[in-house]
């Protein structure tokens, strides 16, 4: 395998040799350190040996000292080739226009591409104003100041918190993170209470200032006051205070799913076409297509891209294989068991999607029951105990 | 008399006869690769038969479809269908 690389990389060549002092040549060669290689035998006069292109020449010096012939079988190899190019004036006016074309055209955006953020409304603002800084299909990349436009584009956009662009051959790459919101907070200054967010049972109550109305253990309803502000001294007077605490409590959340006993699954039936296209900005070519393409009752489709010349080269271009196969739906009984444990994890996925970030899950419980029409739903409560404390001025 | 003193060295002290004296290092492959180091190049050249010269004498290579994969000043590699080596003036 190496050697067959170097053979290209170097070149390599094939001689022929005819005469009666072939074994002294051979040897004679050796001595002078000239490696031969693929000796083959093709007659008793005649041998045929490959060398790389470099000993070329002191081979057949040596040649000339015994009574052989050598005459140039075969020749292969880059630098052959190079020189064969060499001699083609249109290949070589050819590949410079290529290479021109290429270079001028590098010097466009042809494609921008937004990552960091699915929000639909924020792309389509921030790809208007990527616009508005000369970063669009089509636009000429040269002299193009990233971090101007990053800067100005940040200060347009109130509803980012970060933006990089970056341009590479025909690709804008532009990252961009959205601003999460900061919770409101009552300003120090103003008097306010801290009720419960949340249903929740108290688990512990932490006061700064003000008066604790909660105590461990109290279930509380959410907007129940747990520390006021509103502090009545004993002599009668009353003060009005910014109430500041940390109260966590157990919070439950339920997720359910529901399961039917019949399993559907799917399954191919080994009809399929398979199609291989190459795309590239503004279109697509057809490469190979195997099979006819039609529409199936039940069918899958599945489609792959690869971008052969990388991601951002300079042209833009990827391989499309899209493969449909036909499928047909079994329909099967589905084991208790199984179907139990697929609600389950399902409803204790949904429970977990409205836990908080920052709670800290200490339970989880499961139950099921199944309906008239055979439906089995789950029932998942899962256990955090977090922050419910938050701060709500004076009505 | 020199390489009986160096046949006598290389037993005393435990080395390598084919560093002390240049013997032939032969490496066998099954039956399809033979490689000869140490060798003085080569007397006789076939698809049948390779016949190397070497400082312990000439080496006879037996077999079908024989080539020289590689030649170099120190090594030689044959590859083919080789069902013998042998040493001697007449392969014997």
């Amino acid at each position: 395998m190496l050697i067959g690389v170097w053979k290209l990389l170097f070149g390599y060549v094939t001689m022929k040799i005819e005469g009666l002092s072939i074994d002294k040549l051979i040897n004679r060669a050796l001595a002078e350190g000239i490696e031969l290689r693929d000796l083959r035998r093709i007659g008793y006069t005649r041998l045929e040996a490959g060398m790389f292109a470099r000993e070329r020449r002191r081979f057949l010096a040596l040649s000339r000292e015994y009574p052989v012939r050598v005459s140039l079988q075969s020749a292969a190899g880059l630098p052959y080739l190079w020189a064969r190019a060499l001699g083609r004036l249109g290949l070589l006016a050819g590949l410079a226009a290529l290479a021109g074309t290429l270079a001028a055209l590098s010097q466009f955006i042809l494609v921008v591409d937004v990552a960091g953020t699915d929000n639909t409304r924020l792309v389509v603002e921030l790809r208007e104003a990527l616009a508005g800084q000369g970063i669009y299909a089509g636009a000429f990349a040269a002299g193009l100041d990233t971090s101007q436009a990053e800067r100005a584009v940040l200060l347009a956009m109130d509803d980012l918190s970060f933006v990089s662009i970056r341009v590479r051959g025909m690709r804008a790459t532009v990252e961009a993170i959205e601003k999460v919101p900061v919770p409101d907070m009552v300003d120090r200054g103003v008097p306010c209470h801290v009720v419960a967010a949340k249903d929740a049972v108290v688990v512990s109550v932490d006061v700064l200032a003000g008066e604790a109305k909660a105590r461990p253990g109290d279930v509380v309803a959410a907007g129940q006051i747990l520390v006021s502000g509103q502090v009545n001294l004993s002599n009668g007077e009353t003060l009005y205070k910014h109430a500041l605490a940390s109260v966590t409590g157990s919070v439950w959340y339920r997720g359910t799913a529901s399961q039917t006993l019949l399993l559907r699954t799917l399954r191919y039936t080994g009809r399929e076409w398979t199609r291989v296209c190459l795309v590239f900005p503004g279109g697509r070519w057809l490469l190979s297509r195997t099979g006819e393409e039609e529409r199936y009752g039940g069918e899958e489709t599945a489609t792959e891209r690869t971008a052969p010349m990388g991601e951002g080269f300079l042209f833009p271009v990827w391989i499309e294989t899209t493969r449909v196969r036909e499928t047909v739906t079994d329909v099967r009984l589905l084991d208790f068991e199984e179907a139990l444990s697929s609600a389950v994890e399902l409803a204790s996925r949904n429970a977990l999607s409205l836990v908080p970030g920052d709670a800290r899950i200490v339970d989880r419980t499961a139950g099921y029951r199944i309906d008239g029409d055979g439906m089995l739903t789950a029932e998942v409560y899962v256990e955090t105990e977090e922050e419910i404390g938050t701060e709500e001025p004076f009505a | 008399m020199e390489n009986r003193l160096k046949r006598s060295a290389a037993s005393a002290f435990e080395l390598p006869m084919d560093v002390l004296m240049r013997l032939p290092l032969i490496h066998l492959t099954g039956g399809a690769l033979v490689e000869v180091e140490n060798h003085r190049g080569i007397l006789e050249y076939g698809d049948r038969l390779i016949r190397i010269d070497s400082a312990a004498g000439p080496i006879w290579v037996l077999g079908d479809h024989m080539m020289i994969e590689t030649i170099q000043r120190e090594r030689i590699i044959i590859r083919g269908s080789i069902y013998g080596v042998r040493f001697g003036a007449e392969g014997e």
